[in-house]
């Protein structure tokens, strides 16, 4: 991506991507940690005894991945809306709505990240752990907190990039998700 | 303002932010958390439930299924099973009028039984599909609509990540919804290859036909689709036997469909990244807009608003038969410009709620299982109703050179199909019943 | 009304202490405040979060009030666990007492960030197990894959030989019907609502006068909520909380486990009770139990061994 005429916002457009890809390996492998520990709990659960703690671990896996997966769905512009109206009004007025939203979302996730820094400190105090293992939800909160910072700074970046491509009158594109 | 009249005002602002492109998601939780702030007059209960809110909705082994059901539609694309079942369909079908179509419809149903998303099904399947119908003389229309209406299989015949959503919403238990959705989902394949037949038959230069396939070719094409049926046994057959729970059955699910991509060669580091990207941007887009859901919804329940209305329905002395139609017609109106997902997470909780109270005529298990299929079916044709049907614009986007409108004349009869459907399906709950 | 209370829990409206306690209460609190108070009831958790999350809602004042099991946060109140520990429980009614007498002693610390209603136990707990694998003796448990309630409940059965699974309980009807565990630990109230009779059909009691666990509940409202009554309505709240509070919670427990103990015997369902001889052997490996969690408080620097004899006499002392 960075060429000999690279800008500082190029430069910092290529951290950013290859962070949130590499955000999506760790996801990726959580998923598939937790499918091999679903296997293996399976296995055990016919011969012996189920693995302590699977679901607990499986929840924590699968959760963490999806904090993972947040920052490279918000530069996707993952994150899609509904288009009818908007898009009446022709591609300045798709432009201008996708940095509204994404003003919006870099809003809502900064709040969700302080709060949930807030719940970090209080599940820090209060001891509080799984049900079998016993281990404190404060760790898993550490690193959720963690992945949240970096989604609010792609949420900001996102933000940025909108205003760049509207000022280059580019189209935005939006990725789209399947469900 | 009383606190019924803010939960009322929420709406028209939720959908004005909705018709601004606010990702639905954010919309939601924008309106939940001002709301609750209006409705108790106190910052403290929306900021203390904030913070543990988005833990509490990423870590939650039921909802550990949803990751695990598209990373298994990301592998089984890779893995050449696609191909395989479209292989299968048109060695059986490709040679009858329509019969590559067909092909596509039943390998959309086949891919279906083992991906839990309706769009991935159908931008999988037209991968695959789409060059093949159009090297057979298939009209643009009748090809796309094919695969955006064969898509929405991914969804109705299980598993089926809509149906995790509303199991969860109404408490009900996934396997059986997923047993109760299946012989609807086959009525839904049938009715395609019927709108299809019909279709070719009306318009008989819109197609072309394929060579009849003898059995000796037949016979390894079947054959070569096994890893689907093993995948599909694995994960609906072993929720349904109980050898897994539905989260273990889509874990085992996504292991086997991985292995297999793998074995296939179709999973080296690139395409295992890239099926990581894929299910990062759906994963994290369902997740937020069940984010914003649980912030909104319980705004609501702050505001009594569901209480009250449900009371107000009951008051009214419609009669239940009523309310499910109205309720029903909602859905596909809504369904012209939203997706399915939001739909769903934003009216079960008020719908649900009011329709329960209501005597159909059936416990009450039967009737959450037939409303959820109802539900499904109807939030489904959203999926190819124009203006706005996600199917639709990801076929475009495959397709450039079929202009939208073919699309969305050719879809037409696909919903007719769809609408008779559900009222078979409303008038005769038994279909969706009768399994459990 | 003046002041309108949010009660929020995670009980279905028709369960036995919604209907039975938390419900009458809502009345009389609106009768004796001569309609000044109104206590709005939320059941199923339908303001939102997980039933882990009721606590935090309280402290925080999300909502007014909230009737919780204390083990849905483990770690959290450590002292309180004493009461779960094997073989401590003996009636719904003396034991809720007791934790009451044992709460105004040792728990004012740990609950000090909510005001507290009132506080109590269900009754002895037992186990119930699928039609294949009735549990006649110890050996029995090996292997067995067993829901467990809480932290030190799962530790207990782990120390009994089963392998104790972490699942909600609206998921064990399921697991039950299709074999994904073996049994679970309730006590009989709870049967009923879990279908147990249909599922579980075995059913272990002991011999003596004590059962093999119980779970500890908090009902508690949030302290500003409490101060910003004026001083006649905070006095309705006070006199009707307290013991007799306790005692009615655990009153209408005792009265549950003789329903759900009903359903089961109509249904032909058999219950096994262990001899003394055989109780023994469970409470030595209880006592095991025992000792680790005493351990674990000393610890934590809070007395273990003198938290325990307290609740072991409270308990016995409001047995008659
Ligand atoms: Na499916
Ligand atoms: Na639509």
């Amino acid at each position: 991506m960075t060429t000999q005429t690279s800008s500082g916002f190029d430069r910092l457009e290529f951290i950013i991507s290859r962070l949130s890809v590499a955000l999506v390996a760790f996801s990726g492998l959580c998923l598939v940690a937790a499918c091999l520990l679903t296997g293996l709990s399976i296995i055990g659960s016919v011969t012996l005894r189920p693995i302590p703690g699977e679901i607990e671990l499986v929840e924590v896996l699968c959760g963490l991945a999806v904090f993972g997966f947040l920052p490279f769905c918000q530069l996707k512009r993952g994150h899609v809306g509904v288009d009818l109206v908007m898009s009446a009004f022709g591609p300045k007025a798709m432009n201008m709505t996708q940095l509204i939203g994404d003003i919006i979302i870099a809003l809502l996730f900064s709040l969700l990240a302080w709060r949930h820094g807030v719940g970090l400190l209080d599940k820090f105090e209060n001891g509080e752990t799984t049900q079998l293992l016993l281990l404190p939800i404060w760790w898993g909160y550490a690193i959720a907190m963690a992945l949240l910072a970096v989604n609010v700074i792609v949420c900001l970046f996102v933000v940025a990039a909108d205003i760049r491509d509207i000022r280059r009158k580019k189209t935005i594109v939006a990725a789209m998700g399947a469900h | 303002m009383t606190s019924i009249e803010i939960g009322l005002w929420s709406f028209p602002v939720l959908i004005l932010l909705i018709f601004l492109r606010v990702p639905i998601g954010a919309a939601m939780l924008a309106c939940g958390v001002v709301g609750t702030y209006l409705v108790v007059d106190r910052w403290t209960p929306i900021l203390s439930q904030l913070k543990s809110v988005i833990w509490a909705t990423n870590v939650n082994y039921s909802l550990s299924i949803i990751p695990l059901f598209l990373l298994m539609g990301q592998f089984a694309a890779r893995g050449g099973m696609s191909q395989s079942l479209f292989n299968a369909a048109a060695a059986f079908l490709g040679h009858r009028k329509g019969g590559v179509a067909m092909a596509a419809v039943g390998a959309c149903a086949g891919f279906g039984s083992i991906c839990g998303s309706s769009l991935a099904t159908a931008a999988t399947m037209a991968q695959v599909a789409l060059p093949e119908l159009r090297r057979h003389g298939y009209a643009g229309g009748l090809a796309t609509a094919t695969l955006a209406a064969g898509g929405t299989l991914g969804i109705l015949i299980p598993p089926s990540v809509v149906l995790v959503i509303y199991a969860i919403l109404a408490e009900q238990n996934i396997a059986k919804l997923f047993l109760a959705a299946f012989v609807p989902g086959i009525i839904a394949a049938i009715s395609y290859f019927v709108v299809i037949a019909i279709y070719v038959r009306l318009k008989p230069e819109s197609a072309g036909q394929a060579p009849r396939v003898p059995w000796r070719e037949r016979i390894p094409a079947i054959i070569a689709v096994w890893p689907v049926a093993l995948i599909f046994f694995l994960v609906v057959g072993g929720i349904y036997l109980g050898w897994f729970t539905p989260t273990q059955a889509a874990a085992v699910g996504a292991a086997g469909a991985g292995l297999v991509a793998w074995k296939n060669g179709g999973l080296d580091r690139r395409s295992l990244l890239a099926c990581f990207k894929e299910t990062a941007v759906s994963t994290g887009m369902i997740f937020f807009i069940v984010l914003g859901a649980t912030v909104f919804n319980s705004f609501l329940a702050f505001s009594r608003l569901p209480q009250v209305g449900a009371e107000w329905v009951t008051a009214q002395g419609f009669s239940p038969m009523t309310v499910l139609i109205i309720i029903l017609t909602l859905y596909i109106i809504f369904g012209c410009i939203m997706d399915s997902l939001s739909m769903i997470v934003l009216t079960i909780p008020i719908f649900f709620p009011i329709v329960t109270a209501m005597d159909f005529g059936m416990s009450p298990e039967h009737f959450a299982i037939w409303f959820g299929i109802l539900v499904l079916m109807v939030a489904e044709i959203g999926m190819i109703t124009p203006p706005v049907g996600l199917n639709l614009f990801i076929i475009s986007a495959m397709s450039r050179e079929v202009p939208i409108r073919d699309t969305y004349r050719g879809i037409v009869p696909f919903v007719s199909a769809d609408l008779l459907r559900i009222i078979i399906l409303t008038a005769f709950p038994i279909i969706s019943t009768f399994l459990i | 009304a003046d002041v309108v209370l949010k009660l929020h829990h995670f009980l279905p409206p028709q369960a036995t202490i919604p209907s039975k306690v938390l419900t009458p209460w809502a009345e009389k609190i609106k009768a004796d405040s001569g309609g000044r108070i109104e206590v709005e009831i939320y059941p199923s958790m339908q303001l939102g979060g997980k039933p882990g999350e009721l606590v935090d809602q309280a402290k925080d004042g999300v909502v007014d009030m909230i009737w919780t099991l204390v083990g849905y946060t483990p770690g959290r109140f450590p002292k309180s666990e004493a009461f779960e520990l094997p073989f401590m429980v003996t009636t719904a009614e003396a034991t809720s007492v007791a934790f009451y007498d044992y709460y105004q002693k040792h728990l004012q610390d740990e609950f000090k960030d909510f005001h507290v209603l009132s506080v109590h136990t269900h009754g002895p707990g037992l186990l119930h197990t699928i039609a294949s694998k009735p549990i006649k003796s110890l050996d029995d448990m090996k292997g067995l894959k067993l829901r467990g309630t809480s932290k030190v409940v799962n530790q207990m059965l782990e120390a009994m030989g089963a392998a104790a699974v972490g699942m909600p309980v609206t998921t064990v009807p399921e697991s039950l019907s299709k074999s994904v565990i073996d049994g679970t630990v309730v006590p009989w109230e709870v049967t009923p609502s879990i279908k147990i009779a249909e599922l579980a059909p075995n059913h272990t009691q002991f011999s003596g006068k004590t059962g093999l666990y119980t779970a500890a509940f908090i009902f508690a409202m949030n302290k500003d909520s409490y101060e910003a009554l004026p001083d006649d309505l905070k006095k309705v709240i006070d006199n009707n909380s307290g013991k007799e509070l306790a005692r009615k919670f655990g009153m209408v427990m005792d009265q549950g486990d003789v329903n759900g103990k009903a359903i089961a015997d109509k249904a032909g369902n058999t219950t096994i009770t262990l001899d003394a001889a055989e109780t023994e052997k469970w409470k030595a490996l209880g006592e095991k139990v025992t000792k680790n969690w005493i351990a674990e408080m000393d610890g934590k620097g809070l007395n273990g061994s003198g938290l325990y004899k307290d609740a072991v006499d409270l308990i016995q002392q409001n047995t008659k």
